[in-house]
């Protein structure tokens, strides 16, 4: 029998510690087994772009490094001709993606199995973020409805901002980090939030 | 450490970046005609010019694409950056 395991699950234990000064201001948490598909196609062909935003119900956004969502999809800009498709829930689409998108000169590769979401918020985000990430963090250069692949602790990871409910400032940001790689990214952040306390396993609002 | 505009994504730590050396280098037509001293120029020799130097890089942790930089090999200054395809004035050709 198979079982579907999350890679953080020896990291990821709810848990929690208070920093030096006894607060806690780094929360984490897993967000596992979501739709992940890697869409390439030509952004000038008007068939293709119409062809996705009606599978999806949005359009692929054009902007670098921007994202565009609705109640089921988040789609995250990764180049001038590629899209990461964020399914919000476990969806079995593949067959019928691949089905409309191979009409076009496209490519639809699933990578659900092969990568997996972090969530990280908290007032000191930023700060722990920073201790291992070269991208410019502030809030003039990172807003919401943005994302930005850059590579943390070493690895490569995908950066999704995520946004208050009036969609105005950004009081979290999802990690999208390849499987292999998570119980070290995991165990770098639990390492880098000792010192402002932290908490994880629990929701994050 | 330098801090190099991506044509796409914009300022971005060298970190992100892989380097492809010179840019602008010319596969011959025709290779079946050229002697070893010549098709040994094309494949192993560069200018290793002092000052403006036009050089591949590639966003390798970020967009993952292909572009081209002018920076000069003295100061490191990055004077311009442009897309493949594209000449060093931002124009296409
Ligand atoms: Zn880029």
């Amino acid at each position: 029998m198979s079982v579907t395991q999350s890679p953080l699950i020896e990291v990821l234990q709810p848990i929690s510690a208070p920093g030096v000064g006894g607060g806690i201001e780094f929360q984490m948490r897993e967000i596992p087994f979501r739709t992940h598909l890697n869409l390439r196609g030509d952004p000038n062909d008007s068939q293709f772009m119409n062809c996705a935003s009606s599978l999806l119900g949005v359009e692929l956004p054009l902007a670098p490094n921007s994202v565009t969502e609705n109640s089921e999809w988040r789609v995250c800009w990764l180049g001038p001709d590629e899209w990461l498709l964020l399914g919000l829930t476990a969806q079995d689409v593949l067959a019928e993606f691949r089905n409309q998108f191979l009409r076009f000169h496209s490519a639809v590769v699933e990578l659900s199995g092969g990568q997996t979401i972090i969530r990280i918020g908290g007032h000191a985000w930023r700060d722990v973020l920073a201790s291992a990430c070269p991208l410019d963090l502030h809030p003039r250069a990172f807003k919401p409805r943005q994302c930005a692949q850059t590579v943390f602790a070493h690895t490569n990871v995908l950066l999704i901002s995520v946004s208050d409910e009036g969609g105005c400032e950004v009081i979290a940001v999802d990690l999208v980090v390849r499987r292999s790689f998570a119980d070290h990214l995991g165990r770098w952040l639990i390492d880098a939030a000792t010192e402002c306390g932290f908490e994880f396993g629990l929701p994050i609002e | 450490m330098l801090e190099i505009e991506c044509p796409w994504c914009g300022p971005r730590d060298q970190d992100e970046f892989s380097y492809g050396g010179e840019a602008h280098i010319v596969r011959p037509l025709s290779p079946e005609n050229l002697n070893d001293r010549e098709w040994g120029d094309y494949l192993f020799f560069r200018d290793n010019k002092k000052g403006q130097h036009a050089e591949q890089w590639c966003h390798a942790a970020g967009c993952r694409r292909w572009f081209n930089v002018i920076r000069d090999t003295v100061s490191y200054r990055i004077v311009s950056v442009y897309r493949s395809g594209d000449s060093s004035s931002g124009e296409s050709p």
